[in-house]
């Protein structure tokens, strides 16, 4: 072990956690009130990543003409001669162009979410409904993988691109202001779900749906809503992520379930302890990639991340006696 | 919203409903008026479940009507249905069990105004004082008498004018069975809350209904036909009348 790196692995590991502890965020609020794993958060953040990109890439190297990303949505671009010119786009400003993806995250969500929490498809078992989750992630993905986009180029933050250097170990703005965003939207949703009414009735929601109905909560109205928030949420956590990792569909979907894994630390209920699975998970990953460990294989590298993140979701479940795989338990 | 202008409560007529189109309940009948303790027995599957769900609004209607007071809430939303005054404590009691008994209590006043929620408590407090020494107690961690207790109290935090219970005794002891519909008798006399107790034939409380009803094949059995056939709905014959 090369000591003389654990300055690096701790400052870089912890910023990234951010990073890391944004989507188990989205994907934990969704499965209290529904119950089932929402894969379509996966499909929102992948979308967002490619909308944002579509949005707010500048790309003064492409060329007129240039077959750089031949797709419906750019070609409505021109140059001032009338020249057509693949590559066109709006080139928004990063910060409007997030906020524009955070409430196409927010419609998509809430229209899933209208669906998915009418009373005839909420009432269908845990594994039609996460079937349905895994449909709405795949159509996402579909409809965004038509516009073609496989950009090498990474978008611009939409917080700046200035970066610090503390300790000797480069910081960007961009992944500071990321986990200070997530530690403040943390506490938000904590203040949301232990102190007042609508966190309540979401909490009710997730121990006993039907109860709920009969105490007259308005599960649609509430489901919509939730998913909206988390939809959003999801969003964001796409552009967070092209940022630093771009905004390619496969990548978003290894990193959405990176996010799952994590948020399974905290039981899926908890958003506190899946931010330790992401602290963890941050050090971890940061130590094998600055050589803490020395070089090790890539494929040794995420056999050791994933068993260390196994052996905490284990290890966490026990120690909260909750069941590792979230079933209930059967009396065989 | 209180009583119809001939007095009931509830009101069902020729009623169908089901699940998938598949009629379970089949052209009921009843009518409960304010003050009344009704108990609605029948075996399972004999329909009792169904028709107090369908009453809540979360079963759906295929024909007939409901009306509460003189309101036709057929068609209404289940969130309406507890707004207009319909509380529902189910079998299995179905408390919320992650949370505490002060917040199931919250939630069960879910459809009023939020400044009147806390006003709620003293109410229900009153009729199950064990509950008030347990607020900050996970329901899950209560014995089956008190989640029952607070499951009825959950019902009553709207005031309802209508209060629906699905076998409350399910599981309990006779002195807890016993204390409870003592109170659910005292929720009809002293605040006119119309009662509707859906129980098995071996659960039967003579004593603390006004009236019986017994269903059967999803169909409300006439009392001509119960005093005719003593065995009606029930293997051994326990329900005569």
């Amino acid at each position: 072990m090369h000591f003389s790196l654990l300055e690096t692995v701790l400052i870089a590991g912890f910023v990234n956690a951010g990073l890391y502890g944004f989507l188990p965020i989205s994907i934990i609020l969704s499965y209290r009130i529904s119950r089932t794993i929402a894969f379509v958060h996966g499909g929102i953040a992948a979308a967002a990543a490619l909308a944002y990109w579509l949005l707010c890439f500048e790309s003064p190297e492409f060329l007129p003409g240039e077959d750089v990303v031949p797709n419906f949505i750019l070609q409505l671009g021109s140059d001032p001669d009338g020249a057509h010119r693949y590559g066109s786009r709006p080139e928004f400003d990063p910060l409007a162009a997030l906020l524009l993806v955070m409430v196409m995250g927010a419609a998509i969500g809430a229209v899933y979410g209208a669906i998915v929490m009418s009373r005839r498809i909420a009432s269908q078992n845990i594994l039609t409904l996460t079937i349905i989750s895994l449909g709405g992630m795949m159509a996402l993905i579909g409809i965004f993988q038509y516009l073609n986009v496989q950009p090498d180029s990474l978008p611009a933050s939409p917080f700046g691109a200035h970066t610090y250097v503390f300790q000797d170990v480069p910081l960007t703005r961009h992944r500071l202001v990321t986990l200070v965003v997530v530690a403040v939207l943390s506490v938000i949703l904590g203040i949301l779900l232990t102190r007042t009414h609508t966190g309540l009735v979401i909490r009710a929601l997730a121990d006993d749906q039907e109860a709920g109905v009969w105490c007259g909560i308005k599960l649609r109205a509430v489901g919509t809503l939730v998913y909206a928030g988390s939809g959003a949420l999801a969003a964001l956590a796409g552009v967070l992520i092209a940022v630093t990792a771009g905004p390619n569909p496969a990548e978003m979907l290894l990193l959405f379930l990176n996010g799952l894994a994590i948020a399974a630390v905290g039981g899926m209920r908890s958003i506190p302890l899946a931010f330790v699975g992401a602290l963890v998970f941050s050090f971890l990953e940061t130590a094998l990639i600055v050589g803490f460990f020395g070089d090790v294989d890539r494929a040794v590298s995420a056999l050791v991340l994933y068993g260390a993140l196994l052996g905490i979701i284990v290890t966490v479940a026990r120690f909260r006696k909750e069941n590792v795989f979230l079933l209930e338990r059967q009396s065989l | 919203m209180r009583g119809s202008s001939d007095g009931s409560v509830l009101t069902v007529r020729q009623l169908v409903a089901g699940y998938s189109g598949q009629a379970v309940l089949h052209r009921v009948d009843m009518e409960v008026r304010g003050g009344e303790v009704i108990s609605l027995l029948g075996a399972n599957g004999a329909g009792k479940s169904t028709l107090l769900k369908t009453i809540m609004g979360t079963v759906p209607v295929i024909a007939g009507q409901i009306h509460l007071g003189d309101a036709d809430i057929t068609r209404w939303a289940p969130s309406k249905r507890v707004a207009a005054g319909i509380g529902f404590s189910p079998e299995g009691r179905r408390v919320f069990a992650n949370l505490t008994v002060e917040e199931n209590l919250l939630i069960g006043a879910t459809s009023m105004r939020t400044s009147h929620r806390r006003d709620q408590m003293t109410y229900t407090g009153e009729l199950f004082p064990i509950l008030a020494n347990r607020m900050d107690q996970r329901a899950g961690t209560l014995s089956g008498g008190e989640q029952q207790m607070l499951a009825v109290a959950r019902a009553m935090m709207t005031k309802p004018q209508l209060l629906l219970v699905e076998e409350p005794s399910q599981g309990l002891a006779p002195m807890v069975v016993d204390r409870i519909y003592e109170t659910l008798r005292e929720i009809a006399a002293d605040r006119g809350v119309a009662v509707l107790i859906a129980e098995q034939f071996q659960q039967i409380r003579e004593e603390f209904s006004d009236r019986i009803l017994v269903i059967d094949k999803g169909q409300i059995i006439p009392d001509e036909e119960l005093v005719a056939a003593p065995a009606a709905g029930s293997a051994d014959g326990e329900v005569t009348a």
